[in-house]
């Protein structure tokens, strides 16, 4: 298991590459999330008015 | 077919077609991923000179693939846009210009990790890794430009022409570590008798693969969605399905 973390040595930068690679896929979807509540919550304000 | 394409062609039937696609093409992506993930990192073995980074290769290639990929998709929608004038193709230019400048960054980062270790450096300016961060200022590109011009579409064939023109950097990217002398590996032989990557290591890479064209759909189609919401927010189509909810 600890071998597995190790990497050869290697760890920052095959763990580096898989987190970067990880955290920008998430962050697409979770800001076209945001991105979607905000247009609805600017589209019913405007229907209220 | 044709039919199929010209009701697809119009905003509101897209919008209410693609959202019962979208929950099952991300859940596709989400099984993709864990299955590669756990093919790549556990099951392949190491690589017989470079050890265990080599496994970099799982995010890395179908990063730098898609990069190129999702720029095809663009430019081929932009050609659409100009001929045809249809707004659904103007939005996959302007959303696909933010989804594959992303991959080209990832491709660009990851590689610069998987260098250091293997080649001593991060960065070299040679044919493959210029020419893959000149698609990266492509896509600023034809981001600044959707950004700039305020009329979206105007910026739409603006962008459209910018990302046309820009396809003569795809094959130089394929071909740049065939044409110059490089550090970078030269291109895989997948189609041939002999490849030149084992099945063990290949599988793993293709499931990969995979789901990045999958997430690359899914995200497409959701930036897609919100895009033509934000356009159609003062149409009744909207309003009404708004109150529905």
């Amino acid at each position: 298991m600890q071998e597995f973390f190790y990497m050869d040595g290697k760890a920052l930068y095959v763990w580096g590459s898989y987190g970067v690679t990880l955290v920008a896929l998430l962050a697409g979807l979770a800001l076209a999330r945001l991105r979607k509540k905000r247009i609805l919550r600017e589209i019913k304000e405007s229907l209220e008015q | 077919m044709w039919k199929f394409l010209h009701r697809l062609s119009s905003l509101k039937y897209f919008y209410e077609w693609s959202g019962k696609w979208v929950p099952w093409l991300l859940g596709l992506t989400a099984v993709l991923m864990l299955v590669g993930l756990y093919w790549g990192l556990l099951v392949a073995p190491a690589d017989y000179q470079q050890g265990e980074s080599y496994r970099i290769i799982y995010v890395h290639v179908p990063s730098a693939w898609m990069s190129m990929f999702v720029y095809v998709v663009m430019a081929g929608a932009g050609f659409v846009a100009i001929v045809w004038r249809t707004k659904l193709s103007e939005i996959v230019v302007s959303e696909c210009a933010i989804i594959g400048a992303t991959f080209t960054a990832l491709a660009l980062v990851t590689g610069m990790l998987w260098g250091k270790p293997t080649w001593g450096t991060y960065w070299q300016w040679d044919a493959r890794m210029t020419s893959e961060l000149i698609l990266l200022f492509l896509y600023f590109g034809i981001i600044a430009v959707h950004s700039v011009i305020e009329e979206p579409r105007t910026a739409a064939r603006v962008a459209s022409i910018l990302a046309i023109i820009g396809v003569i950097n795809i094959p130089i990217i394929h071909y740049s570590v065939t044409w110059w002398s490089s550090l970078h590996q030269p291109n895989m032989q997948l189609i041939s008798k002999t490849p030149s990557v084992h099945p063990s290591m290949l599988y793993p890479l293709l499931v990969m693969a995979t789901a990045f064209q999958f997430y690359f759909v899914s995200l497409l189609l959701i930036r897609m969605r919100n895009a033509i919401l934000y356009r159609e927010r003062i149409t009744n189509w909207v309003k009404n399905s708004l109150a529905r909810d």
